[in-house]
């Protein structure tokens, strides 16, 4: 037993054709599996001797129509294995858990190229990811939707200015300042940005105002009239912008723009109206989630640990792709 | 609050302040041991844009064990302390003049990045429960006993017999930033109290 599993890793895929699934009390069905499984058990648990065990679940081949929306990594159950073929996923509606020894003497094929550090970490990643994805509450769900859609629709455009911020974001983080308890939630949307997105501080610290750019930014009443396709192109152009230049840009109006932005998009974290129920519209304290902006260099591990990630992180190409040479799987 | 006490008793500025914080139940009337003051009411009203305006009643009793309470504070005389209302952004400056800690070490102190507290600074909206963290400390400082920001900086830098400065009590009696919600990295804790019996079985 342990010197089939002792080269098996994470990611492999395994020739066994059939897996239990417990179907009722005292009854075990099997699943036929016809296209092999997946190791899912973390690679030291494999390969341990003293680990009885491993976890699998099938390979499944997602059907034509379905597949840009598998590949965008909207549907977390499916991970891809592009070296098994274009339209070969990771199924982990169906993990199942099987004696080591059923894997004796079964041939094995990489899902993916093990050797790369950086597949392997976004293979284990995407499994992670399925499994720990927070449950927000119900009431809570309308309020970010939006939001999680202008992020999927914008990330990935190159002509957005939008897209530009957003692809400086490295995740989005929600704070609830009583643990997600009970609402109304009291919700902050943290954006971190990459570090060298924001300037740094000189010893003073506090970003001079610059009276022109609040008054572009904000009504008499201090209200934010800019959304976020404006700021981020206040940001990111060197042109005039609904009527200001923003040929020349000083640390501070950086630092202030990147803050409204953070504002504006957890501005644009509100529920559909007309449909929602009393429940959704009093889910958030005050009708409003405060926006934060944060560098990764900054963001405390206090607040980190507090607060969940925003499942949108999927869209990010991970930056270890391009360090190792090695290529995105999909 | 006229009169400023030694500095050689920071903590009992400190425990002043948390017998603030913790709503003025810290001390009963006639109790001759503990924290001697007690804040008898407080009466908040929210104004417009955002400014908060907190006026704490404070009273000793005749306790023996704060000295310096009983120096600040005398039961003929009921002083006031006067927490004017600041907006948040203006909340975040008074305690960077009023205590002379520097941005990080404010930021330390509220568990949150010191951008975060120059953000706030320039006005940038924070949640309800940084609002009110901000307001405790606020309302601590407020309530220390010291003449000026120099002052209120020692005394806060000043380390008890615990090895603690009175800045770091403070900062975890108004920091309860809720539950940790990102799992640790490591688990102490076995899944099975024996996991080789399992495999062997």
């Amino acid at each position: 037993m342990d010197t089939a599993c002792a080269n098996l890793r994470q990611g492999h895929v395994v020739a066994l054709h059939r897996v239990p699934v417990m179907s009722t009390v005292d009854s075990v069905t099997w699943m036929d599996t016809p296209l092999g499984v997946v190791i899912i058990s973390q690679t030291c648990d494999v390969v341990l001797p003293s680990r009885r065990a491993v976890t699998i679940a099938p390979v499944f081949e997602v059907p034509v129509e379905k597949l840009p929306d598998a590949l965008s990594g909207k549907q977390s159950r499916l991970v891809h294995l592009p070296d098994i073929g274009a339209r070969s996923f990771v199924h982990l509606e169906n993990v199942a858990t099987i004696d080591k020894e059923f894997l004796e003497g079964l041939s094995i094929v990489p899902g993916f190229d093990l050797e790369s550090l950086a597949l392997s970490i976004e293979f284990s990643s995407a499994i992670a990811r399925h499994f720990a994805r927070f449950a927000f509450p119900n009431d809570f769900v309308p309020w970010i939707s939006p939001f999680e859609r202008t992020v999927l629709k914008k990330h990935s455009s190159d002509e957005s200015f939008e897209g530009k911020a957003l692809r400086e974001v490295i995740e989005f983080r929600l704070l609830e300042s009583g643990g997600w308890l009970q609402p109304p939630y009291d919700v902050s949307l943290i954006a971190i940005v990459k570090f060298g997105t924001l300037p740094l501080f000189d010893n003073d610290g506090i970003a001079q105002t610059d009276p022109g750019l609040e008054r572009w930014l904000r009504d008499s009443t201090g209200q934010l009239i800019r959304s976020g396709a404006q700021i981020s192109e206040a940001l990111f152009s060197t042109g005039r912008v609904s009527g200001r230049d923003f040929a020349v840009k000083t640390s501070s109006d950086r630092e202030i723009l990147w803050t409204a932005l953070a504002e504006a998009w957890a501005s644009s974290c509100k529920p559909k109206s007309g449909t929602v129920s009393d429940a959704v519209k009093q889910a958030v304290k005050d009708g409003q989630i405060v926006g934060r902006v944060e560098s990764e260099a900054d963001f405390s591990l206090m607040e980190y640990r507090r607060s969940v990630q925003l499942d949108v992180d999927f869209v990010s190409v991970s930056e270890l792709d391009s360090a190792d040479g090695s290529t995105a799987p999909a | 609050m006229t009169t400023s006490p030694t500095l050689a008793n920071p903590l009992a500025g400190f425990l002043i302040a948390v017998s603030l914080l913790a709503g003025g139940v810290t001390g009963a009337a006639g109790t001759s041991s503990g924290v001697a003051l007690r804040a008898d009411s407080v009466r908040e009203r929210a104004v417009a844009n955002s400014s908060i305006s907190r006026k704490i009643t404070a009273r000793s009793f005749g306790g023996t064990s704060a000295i310096v309470a009983s120096t600040i504070v005398s039961e003929a005389s009921v002083p006031e302390i006067e927490v004017v209302g600041p907006s948040s952004a203006q909340l975040v400056l008074s305690i960077h003049q009023e205590t002379g800690l520097t941005w990080d070490q404010m930021a330390k102190s509220l568990g949150v990045s010191r951008r975060a507290i120059h953000q706030w600074a320039n006005g940038a909206r924070l949640s309800a429960g940084n609002l009110e963290r901000l307001q405790k400390f606020y309302k601590a400082v407020k309530s220390l006993p010291y003449a000026n920001a120099e002052e209120v900086r020692v005394a806060l830098l000043a380390v008890d017999a615990s090895g603690r400065t009175v800045l770091e009590r403070l900062s975890l009696d108004i920091t309860d930033p809720g539950p940790i919600l990102t799992l640790p990295l490591w688990t102490p804790k076995p899944l099975t109290n024996n996991e080789n019996e399992v495999s062997k079985s």
